[in-house]
């Protein structure tokens, strides 16, 4: 946003561009409202608890850390979204053009990188918990299992 | 079927401890059984004999499109370059030639048995495919789902109350079957790595994953994602462990390269490497970019019946890939999966690496590739997927105090006995997945009656076919090139209601009259020029590519015309054109004035032979 209104057109936003703002405004301080409540009721929370019940703790962290992974992939699809708006780079001769490489991202970003995303994040979690003292010791879990 | 854990010392043992002599045969027993009836049902859906002479299928632009390169190699020219090029793959275009050279005829109807024979070997090892990969009785499920109900399978095939006809040239199973053989049965070599089955098991699907790569693109860039994401997978999951899945893939490397090393050499060796390999990635590199890519039904919106199914499919397989890597009561991401895991996940990875050829391409036909995969979607999803999220028993505070063991299956994953109350819920869920996907297909696909037809076409149009007089031999060289009893069709091609003795009298005056002077075909009127070039048996001039087929843009067909003008004009004798305006027609007047011009007729408009 601050980088829209240094370079940006000085006047008023289009529309759809002022209600992305307000929505990630918006989500931003709900996430910061839900961070302060966490830490102000940890470990004394009915609803941690009731997850905890129903979704053990490391499964929501691999749940987390999947999404951190996943959510930056995102900007493919963006990207790919705005060369879709550029006239195509040649005039094709007997074929009609549509760039669609943003459809095809997205459709890979939503079948076949959550699953890997999920189960890789898992792995890393598991590995965690053995807290390996090196990088090798990394590696050693993540690739090769664990030692015997 | 057992759940271990894939580590290397279960494999170790495994082939520490081998199955005695005795036990090892009744283990085959199911897959031979397996074997041969997938081989039998491909054989009685769309094996020979084909009768082909008595399909009256007017020549489609299909076909002429790669007629050319038939013709170029025929009169000696390298395959799939210069004018022999062709957007498809190199080693269709090799195959098809040989398989009429030696095996059919060199004529069109030779071309469409060379082409039928390519289905029946793709429908083979798809089922085979199945067969080993679903074990007998979901094998045959799906082999039965694909040739009743889903019209993949009905591109090229027998058709009901009709012949043997379809899309020749274009739908053939074998443009997918490497990417599902690969994506598929990948996990069981890896199961059996690092010993030398498994291995072997690796190199044999490589090379089955090169040869159809060489047949056609689609089984390249799909298989190689396919099997890096079914390697990750195994590994991050602690299904198995890095020294497997690393076998396993250089096992599919090494075959890969086994099939590959030749053809590039061979390429190489005739300079034309770097040709070879522009051409093989033409067509892909721009599709992937955006040429000929449409939205669904064109850019016209057309309806379609399949139009539920394209909509819906992307975020079916979505939420399939999420259910099969989770694992319920307790909620979580299911680790150390069992093969029946495995074997719903792949299915699932191979459907959606085959619907993403339609994102791109979106019609009816390029969901050609995708419809392959959805029957065994539907049977492997109705009969494992209810059991992978509900058939346990909850765990026990003894299993949830042992700690987990990376490499090795949760407790959760161990399959534990279920109550008749539980196991009669997840057979009526088995039975819903099992209908769901049917609601996505057209109506008319599976009432009993379309089932019935589909079932006795290739035993009813057989028996009605040979019961007809053979087709008689072909006199001239021009119906000989069209084939016996085509040459008698009310229609000779797809753009023209010419009639085939009217196209063929023309090809014949086209043959006698340029002879074997080398010729170029600028045009055919609403035909593609590689009819003419086959028809007449003409003698292709060593063009740069051919433009119908490898030349996209406008800086490309720039490029060609100033290199006709420049090296192929002085070495041409003959230019076929239906407007002396075309640009070639137009260098070759400048520079011959001299040239005798004909003009012939077809279909009421005037055609030039231009000569020196």
């Amino acid at each position: 946003m601050g980088v829209a209104a240094l370079i940006g057109p000085h006047d008023s936003l289009p529309g759809p561009r002022l209600a992305m703002f307000v929505g990630a405004l918006a989500a931003f301080c709900l996430s910061a409202v839900l961070r302060l409540v966490s830490l102000a009721t940890a470990g004394r929370s009915r609803l941690t608890a009731w997850l905890d019940r129903h979704v053990a703790a490391r499964e929501r962290a691999a749940l987390w850390l999947a999404l951190a992974a996943w959510f930056p992939l995102l900007l493919v699809v963006v990207y790919y979204r705005t060369r879709a708006t550029l006239p195509p780079p040649a005039h094709y001769v007997y074929f009609p053009y549509d760039d669609k490489r943003w459809e095809t991202a997205a459709y890979l970003l939503g079948t076949v990188a959550p699953v890997i995303l999920l189960t890789a994040a898992a792995r890393v979690l598991l590995i965690a918990g053995g807290r390996p003292p090196t990088w090798r010791a990394w590696f050693t879990g993540l690739f090769l299992g664990a030692r015997r | 079927m057992s759940a271990g854990p894939l580590a290397d010392q279960q494999a170790s043992a495994a082939c520490d401890t081998a199955p005695r002599p005795r036990g090892r045969i009744r283990a085959l027993l199911p897959v031979a059984a397996g074997l041969v009836t997938a081989l039998g049902l491909a054989w009685y859906a769309v094996g020979p004999p084909w009768y082909l002479s008595q399909t009256p299928a007017p020549i489609s632009h299909q076909e002429e499109v790669v007629l050319i390169g038939l013709q170029a190699v025929a009169k000696g020219h390298l395959p799939y370059v210069g004018v022999a090029s062709v957007q498809y793959g190199p080693g269709t275009q090799v195959t098809v030639y040989w398989l009429m050279r030696h095996l059919t005829s060199f004529s069109v109807v030779g071309f469409r048995e060379a082409w039928a024979l390519l289905v029946w070997a793709g429908v083979s090892l798809l089922f085979a495919v199945f067969f080993l990969a679903f074990g007998y009785a979901r094998g045959l499920a799906a082999a039965v789902l694909s040739a009743l109900v889903y019209p993949a399978l009905h591109q090229v095939a027998f058709q009901p109350g009709g012949s043997f006809n379809g899309y020749f040239g274009w739908a053939s199973p074998l443009r997918y079957v490497g990417l599902i053989a690969l994506v598929l049965l990948l996990p069981a070599a890896v199961r059996r790595c690092p010993s030398w089955p498994g291995a072997v098991a690796g190199a044999v699907l490589g090379a089955l994953w090169g040869l159809t790569s060489y047949l056609a693109q689609e089984n390249l860039a799909g298989g190689a994602i396919g099997a890096l994401a079914v390697g990750a997978l195994l590994l991050f999951s602690g299904s198995a462990r890095w020294r497997p899945v690393w076998t396993a893939l250089t096992a599919v490397g090494a075959g890969f390269l086994v099939i590959w090393t030749p053809i590039l050499v061979f390429y190489a060796a005739h300079a034309q490497l770097t040709e070879f390999l522009r051409q093989y990635f033409l067509f892909p590199q721009a599709v992937a970019a955006g040429a000929n890519d449409t939205p669904w039904g064109g850019f016209n919106h057309a309806p379609s019946p399949y139009t539920h199914l394209f909509y819906l499919l992307p975020f079916l397989l979505a939420g399939l890939a999420l259910l099969a890597v989770v694992r319920f009561r307790p909620l979580g991401i299911a680790t150390g999966w069992p093969p029946e895991r495995v074997k719903l996940l792949v299915t699932v990875l191979a459907t959606a690496l085959l619907y993403e050829g339609a994102l791109l391409r979106s019609d009816a036909s390029h969901l050609t590739g995708t419809l392959l995969m959805v029957p065994a979607l539907a049977i492997i999803t109705a009969t494992e997927l209810p059991r992978l999220l509900g058939a346990r028993r909850p765990l026990t505070a003894a299993d949830q105090a042992r700690p987990p063991n990376p490499g090795r299956p949760t407790p959760a994953d161990r399959p534990r006995p279920v109550g008749p109350g539980r196991r009669a819920l997840l057979v009526l869920a088995g039975a819903a997945l099992a209908v769901g996907p049917f609601t996505l297909l057209p109506s008319g696909a599976y009432p009993p009656s379309s089932l019935r037809s589909w079932a006795a076409a290739p035993y009813l149009d057989r028996h009605r076919l040979a019961a007809a007089p053979a087709a008689a031999t072909p006199t001239t060289l021009a119906a000989q090139r069209v084939g016996p009893g085509l040459d008698r069709a009310p229609r000779c091609c797809q753009g023209a209601p010419v009639p085939m003795p009217a196209f063929i009298r023309l090809m014949q005056q086209i043959h006698t009259t340029v002879g074997n002077r080398p010729a170029y075909v600028a045009d055919f009127p609403d035909e593609y020029p590689g009819l003419v070039y086959f028809g007449a048996d003409l003698n292709p001039a060593p063009i740069s590519a051919d433009p119908d087929s490898s030349i996209e843009t406008e800086p490309e067909l720039q490029a060609f015309l100033a290199d006709f003008r420049t090296r192929v004009l002085p070495q041409t004798q003959a230019v076929l054109t239906d407007s002396l305006k075309a640009p070639e027609a137009q260098f070759f007047l400048n520079k011959y004035p001299n040239s005798q011009r004909i003009t012939l007729h077809y279909n009421g408009q005037p055609y030039y032979l231009l000569l020196r």
